[in-house]
């Protein structure tokens, strides 16, 4: 089976990165992005087929960040993976990390994988910022609250200073070792510079013992976050949807998606799915939830998906007044739909 | 064997229409084990089920743990005679225990009467890590245990999985340890005997895949014990020809303590392919601990609350190292979940 995924993705690369470079080409001082995958055993290999067929994908448009999700086990391997990566995009525009699985309109991927979404183009600045210690490694909700409430809400606030005048952006690409619902209070700290306007996404890393790993600037990072701050004018638009078996999860995919695209209210450049893994475990078929997400908008768009341990976006729940405000949950996928400007 | 079986099973159901009385007469309730930490949000079910010969209209209400914020409130639900049903209750807010013991009250209303069953419901979960076989618990701390007492002995069961690996733990406290060849290969040795599988049919017969697993202490092993397993297919499940296999793949260690056995063991995923461990997704699993010279067979499924049917004799392989005794134990198809680390 993961032969037959292979091969299928390696197939399916190549009419991709051939749409994505003509698609650049008329899309100049626009806002590009793609994305590309491979599964691998070997984690350097995947790496390194997945940047360069996202290279590829990118055509003419320079590269100004890439976002990578990474599922392979132990932390060689997560080296091993990101180095690949690098070693065909170069060092300095890449951070991303360990999630359970991944999408693109190429397949889903969940064992030896690597996603990549690259974003560049002339209209289009990426700024990205590492917290090396959030101090929440091995507290609890139940019995540390007090003391996760302080420390992620202090390193949330010293991440989003890092990252400037957010005045310009469009959206913030969020990933942190901080798992629902410890997630909500990075975020706090967070928005408590950036403000609640700002649209932000993103998820929490894998946090299977062991395998929390977050990527940036060539090295590996645990109870870390990282932040890209995309600054365009590209319109942005945000649904979450929250579901805890399988036909809520197909189904909430679809509304999600299509709701996502109706308050955009124009047809989507890129669709990005930071999507629970708690989801995924409730599906009885992987492959549905993408098949529905792709039944809302189409299989040309951009789309990359992610299975995380936590979610930023808006909360689906009821007692949230305030349903496009972000917030950090679970059982979530939270998409946010980009157009050009 | 057999007749003995057959003959608790017709006692058993003999003495459930005995003991009921208004609405509990017309149905049967369980609450399933929680599949992942009550603190993460899982939806749960109750299982209901209409044992008599006319149709059932009602109320089930479920109180949860004190604090703990569970929807809906309540279903009203039908049921044909011999139906049985899943209610769907979502914990939107829930506390873990570090005992792994909830109690749940449930309420049925309908058909005129009424009746409340309660229940103390674990957490039936195998987190991600992966533990040094070395018969020391110590890197057992992240597991969620599940304990239960039979003839005043306790038992505690903890699971993990990694990537490659289904692994085990077993506390069982007992006078004393009779290894394998003590008794000469009889069932009077000491043992674990463990079923896992899918939650779902991979097959064409329609019928998940089944594995089964026995742990015992061996003085011809390096590191306390050895395993055994042997594959169940389903249609032949009582054929004595499925042979048993050395399962040199596993990696086992028995170590006594006091008198606590230790049995601690990691199982290939290469040896069951149908098991696709992965955060959130469901299996069956079945445990018995053979305590040859003191409380006979212990059984995992006496603290799950099961229903007579779950205890169909035959459904685990002839070993003929185990004294079935004569109640059937519990048939080792025990919803469970995996679930990422607990932290």
């Amino acid at each position: 089976m993961q032969n037959w995924i292979q091969r299928t993705i390696g197939l399916t690369i190549l009419p991709l990165a051939l749409y994505g470079a003509a698609y650049a080409q008329a899309s100049a001082g626009a806002v590009v992005m793609r994305t590309a995958q491979a599964a691998n055993e070997n984690p350097f290999a995947a790496g390194k087929t997945a940047a360069q067929a996202l290279k590829t994908a990118m055509g003419a448009a320079e590269i100004k960040g890439v976002f990578y999700a990474e599922c392979f086990e132990d932390k060689a391997n997560k080296e091993a993976v990101l180095k690949g990566i690098e070693s065909v995009l170069g060092a300095g525009k890449v951070a991303g990390g360990a999630v359970y699985g991944s999408y693109t309109q190429g397949g889903v991927l969940t064992e030896d994988a690597v996603a990549l979404l690259g974003i560049g183009g002339e209209g289009v600045s990426v700024t990205m910022a590492l917290e090396e210690t959030l101090g929440a490694a091995g507290l609890t909700i139940e019995k540390d609250k007090d003391k996760l409430t302080q420390a992620l809400g202090t390193a949330g606030n010293r991440l989003a200073k890092k990252l400037g005048n957010t005045g310009d952006a469009s959206l913030l690409i969020l990933l942190g070792d901080a798992h629902s619902p410890k997630n909500q209070l990075l975020l706090d700290g967070v928005q408590a510079v950036v403000g609640k306007k700002l649209p932000i996404t993103g998820g929490s890393l894998n946090k299977n013992s062991g395998q929390n790993w977050l990527g940036f600037n060539g090295k590996l990072y645990t109870d870390a976050a990282v932040a890209m701050l995309v600054r365009s004018k590209s319109k942005v638009a945000q649904t979450g949807r929250k579901a805890k078996e399988n036909d809520l999860v197909i189904s909430t995919a679809k509304e999600g998606a299509t709701e996502a695209i109706r308050k955009l209210g124009t047809a989507p450049d890129t669709l990005l799915a930071f999507d629970c893994a708690g989801r995924k475990g409730k599906l009885k078929n992987i492959a549905d939830e993408l098949a529905a997400i792709q039944s809302a908008v189409g299989k040309t768009t951009t789309l990359f998906g992610c299975y995380c341990a936590g979610e930023f976006g808006p909360a689906d729940t009821g007692d949230v007044a305030n349903k496009t405000t972000v917030y950090g949950r679970g059982w979530h996928v939270m998409f946010s739909a980009l157009a050009q400007p | 064997m057999r007749l003995f079986t057959v003959l608790y099973l017709f006692a058993t159901a003999l003495m459930i229409r005995a003991a009921d009385s208004g609405a509990d007469q017309l149905i049967h309730v369980r609450a399933e084990n929680f599949l992942v930490s009550p603190s993460t949000g899982p939806v749960t079910h109750i299982a209901v089920r209409n044992s008599q010969t006319t149709a059932f209209k009602g109320t089930l209400r479920a109180q949860f743990p004190n604090g703990w914020k569970v929807t809906p409130a309540q279903h009203e639900f039908e049921l044909q005679p011999g139906e049985m049903k899943r209610l769907a209750f979502t914990v939107e807010s829930g506390t873990d225990n570090s005992a792994n013991r909830y109690p749940v009250t449930v309420t049925v209303e309908g058909n005129g009467g009424k009746t409340e069953i309660s229940q103390t419901v674990v957490c039936a979960s195998t987190p991600y890590f992966k533990p040094v076989i070395d018969g020391d618990l110590a890197d057992w701390n992240d597991a969620i245990p599940i304990a239960f007492t039979t003839g005043g002995r306790q038992t505690v069961v903890r699971t993990y999985w990694s990537k490659k690996l289904f692994c085990l733990a077993v506390e069982v406290e007992e006078e004393a340890l009779t290894c394998l060849e003590a008794a000469a290969g009889g069932s009077g040795m000491d043992a674990v005997l463990v079923a896992v599988g899918p939650a779902e049919a991979s097959s064409p017969d329609g019928k998940p895949a089944r594995y089964e697993f026995l742990a015992v202490s061996s003085t011809a092993s390096a590191t306390g014990g050895i395993c055994l397993m042997r594959k169940s297919v389903p249609q032949a499940d009582t054929a004595a020809s499925i042979q048993a296999e050395n399962c040199t793949e596993a990696k086992i260690a028995v170590k006594r303590v006091g008198r606590i056995t230790f049995y601690e063991l990691s199982i290939p995923l290469s040896l069951m392919p149908e098991l696709r461990p992965d955060a959130g997704r469901e299996y069956r699993f079945g445990l018995l601990v053979q305590d040859a010279d003191g409380t006979g067979l212990r059984d995992l499924g006496d603290v799950m609350n099961l229903w007579p049917e779950h205890r169909r004799p035959h459904v685990w392989g002839n070993w003929p190292q185990i004294n079935w005794g004569s109640k059937p134990p519990a048939d080792g198809s025990i919803e469970f979940g995996f679930c990422s680390s607990i932290h």
